[in-house]
C-alpha cells in the first residue's frame, strides 16, 4: 500500500503491456517492476479482435497479480503501415518548427490532410541515426515516422474496448529488433550482433528484414518452398540474395554486406552448415560471410502461460520487444 | 530500449506534458494538504499550550489571591511587630539610661580619689563630661583610670587639664570627656545590650 502510494507520488509511469494483435493472434506480454515477464496468446479464430483482445487481458490478470490500473499497452502496429523517412533539417530548429516541416514531408508522401496523418520524429543521434553524406555540418539529421492516423484510431478503439490506455504505438519491426537485441545483449563479444544484419521471418508472413540500423528496415517478402526436396534454406537462398540485390539498389550502397542473418521460426530447425549461395551473398564486399545463428527462443517461451497455446515466435518476439517500451 | 531512440507514434510529447503536469498537481496537492494539516496540528497545539498556560495563570492568580489576605494580614503584622520593637526599644532605652546615671555616678564616686573634686557633672545618655579640680596630676590621672574601668563607659578622654591659682588647695582644673554605654535593663552590663539584634 505505502509503496504504491510513493510511486502514485512520485509519478512512476504505468508498467507496460507489450501488445500485438493481428493475423497471427493476440500475444500480450507483461513485464512488472520487478522484471518478472509473463505472456499469454490467443489465437483468432472466429472471434473478432476485440473479443480476443478481452479473452487475452483476463487471462492475463489471472496469470499473476497484476493490477489493471498499474499497466498501459505498448501496441505494435504492422510495419507496412508506417512510413519512415529521413530529412535534413537546419539546426537549432525547435521541436514544434521540425514538427511542422515533418508534416509537409508527411502530406507530401500521404494523400490525406494533415489532421488525419500522425507523425513521430527522432533528432539527430550519432548512436542511432548516421549523418548523412551530404548534410552540411550545420544541419541535422531528422528520422521521420508516419501513417494514417485511422491506423492509431483503430488501435486506440480496440484497446478502449478492453479498457486500457495505449502510451507507445510503434513498428513490429521495431518490436522485433529490439527483442532479438536483447535477446543477443547478454552474449559474448564474438557473438553479438552487429548492424547490418537480416531477420528471416517463416511463420506468418514470411520476410526477409534487413537491419540497416536501429531505426531503419527493409523488408522484403519470401516465398517458403513448399514440399520441395532438401534445405529450406537452400530454397530461400535465391530470394535472399535477390532481396539483398534490391536492398544495395534501393539504398544506392554496393558495399552493403551482412553480417548475421537471424532465423525467426520454429520452422527453421535446421540451419545450412555450408550453402553456396550464404559464401556468395557478401562476395566481393567483405571476406567472411555472414554468420547464420537461430534465437534462442526457451527463455521467452517458458513465460507463456500454460492454459494455451504457445504463439509463434515472431509474436513472442513483438511482445517482448514492446513490453519493455515506456512513454 | 530507451523512448529518445524510438518512434511512438502517439501524440507522446503531449502525453509525457500531461503526466508530468498530473504528477506536479499531484505533488502540489499533496504538500498543500500536508502543510494545512501541519498548520491546523501547530495551531491546535498552540492552543493547547496557550489553553494550559491560561489555566496556570488563573491557578497562580487564585492562589496569589488566597495567599494575599495572609500576606496582607502579615504586612500589618510586621509593622506591628516593628511598631513593638521600636517601642519596646525606646523603654529599654529610657529603662537604660535611667538605671545607667545610677550606675554611672556610683562608679564615678567609686573613682574618685580622696584630693580631687567635682565641679560639675554632665550626662545625657550619649554623652558624659565631669569637671572638677584636683590637687595635683596624679589624682586626674588616677580618676581618668578608674573611669575608664566602668562598664558604662567607653572612650574616655581627658578634654583639658590646667593649673589656675598655685596658691589654691586644688590648683588644677580638669574636664574629662566620655561616650556612654547604656545598661540593659535585663542583665545589666552594655555588652548584653549590644548582643541584642
Amino acid at each position: 500500500m505505502r509503496n504504491r502510494f510513493v510511486r502514485w507520488l512520485k509519478g512512476v509511469a504505468p508498467q507496460s503491456i507489450g501488445a500485438y494483435w493481428g493475423e497471427g493472434g493476440v500475444c500480450l506480454m507483461l513485464q512488472d517492476a520487478e522484471g518478472f515477464r509473463r505472456c499469454v496468446y490467443q489465437p483468432l479464430s472466429v472471434d473478432s479482435v476485440e473479443s480476443a483482445m478481452a479473452v487475452a487481458i483476463e487471462r492475463l490478470w489471472s496469470y499473476g497479480n497484476a493490477v489493471r490500473h498499474d499497466y498501459s499497452l505498448a501496441v505494435a502496429m504492422g510495419a507496412d503501415d508506417v512510413f519512415v523517412r529521413t530529412l535534413t533539417v537546419p539546426a537549432g530548429l525547435s521541436d514544434a518548427q521540425i514538427e511542422q516541416i515533418a508534416t509537409i514531408e508527411a502530406v507530401a508522401n500521404l494523400p490525406v490532410p494533415p489532421e488525419e496523418i500522425c507523425l513521430d520524429f527522432i533528432r539527430d543521434d550519432a548512436a542511432i541515426v548516421p549523418a548523412v553524406s551530404s548534410a552540411l555540418p550545420s544541419d541535422e539529421t531528422i528520422r521521420l515516422a508516419f501513417c494514417r492516423r485511422e491506423r492509431i484510431d483503430e488501435i486506440l478503439a480496440t484497446a478502449e474496448a478492453i479498457p486500457l490506455s495505449v502510451r507507445v504505438v510503434d513498428r513490429d519491426l521495431q518490436a522485433l529488433h529490439d527483442a532479438v537485441m536483447a535477446l543477443h545483449a547478454t552474449e559474448a563479444e564474438n557473438h553479438k550482433i552487429n548492424y547490418p544484419f537480416a531477420l528471416l521471418l517463416t511463420e506468418l508472413n514470411p520476410r526477409f528484414v534487413i537491419c540497416l540500423d536501429a531505426l531503419s528496415f527493409e523488408t522484403y517478402p519470401i516465398k517458403l518452398p513448399v514440399n520441395e526436396p532438401g534445405n529450406v534454406f537452400d530454397a530461400l537462398g535465391p530470394q535472399i540474395v535477390n532481396c539483398l540485390t534490391r536492398c544495395r539498389m534501393v539504398r544506392g550502397d554496393d558495399a552493403l554486406a551482412l553480417k548475421h542473418i537471424i532465423c525467426v521460426g520454429a520452422n527453421l530447425s535446421e540451419l545450412p552448415e555450408r550453402s553456396a549461395w550464404l559464401q556468395d551473398l557478401n562476395a566481393g564486399r567483405v571476406d567472411n560471410e555472414p554468420a547464420i545463428s537461430q534465437l534462442p527462443m526457451d527463455d521467452l517461451r517458458a513465460l507463456v502461460s500454460a492454459d494455451g497455446l504457445l504463439p509463434p515466435d515472431e509474436l513472442l518476439l513483438i511482445a517482448a520487444g514492446m513490453a519493455g517500451r515506456q512513454l | 530500449m530507451t523512448r529518445a531512440l524510438r518512434f511512438n507514434l502517439l501524440p507522446h510529447r503531449q502525453m509525457s506534458n500531461d503526466f508530468c503536469r498530473q504528477i506536479l498537481w499531484r505533488q502540489s496537492a499533496i504538500v498543500s494538504v500536508v502543510a494545512v494539516a501541519l498548520a491546523l496540528l501547530g495551531q491546535g497545539w498552540l492552543s493547547l499550550r496557550l489553553a494550559d498556560t491560561a489555566a496556570q495563570g488563573r491557578a497562580l492568580n487564585a492562589a496569589v489571591g488566597d495567599l494575599l489576605v495572609d500576606y496582607r494580614q502579615a504586612g500589618y503584622l510586621q509593622q506591628r511587630y516593628e511598631q513593638l520593637l521600636q517601642r519596646q526599644r525606646l523603654i529599654e532605652s529610657l529603662d537604660g539610661r535611667r538605671s545607667t546615671s545610677v550606675l554611672l555616678l556610683a562608679d564615678v564616686a567609686e573613682a574618685l580619689p580622696d584630693q580631687l573634686y567635682l565641679t560639675r557633672l554632665e550626662e545625657d545618655g550619649a554623652r558624659f563630661t565631669v569637671e572638677g579640680r584636683a590637687v595635683d596630676n596624679a589624682d586626674v590621672a588616677k580618676f581618668l583610670e578608674k573611669l575608664s574601668a566602668s562598664a558604662y563607659l567607653t572612650d574616655v578622654v581627658l578634654n583639658e587639664i590646667r593649673a589656675q591659682d598655685q596658691d589654691a588647695s586644688a590648683a588644677f582644673q580638669f574636664s574629662l570627656g566620655a561616650r556612654v554605654l547604656l545598661a540593659s535593663p535585663d542583665l545589666g552590663t552594655p555588652e548584653a545590650e549590644q548582643e541584642k539584634p
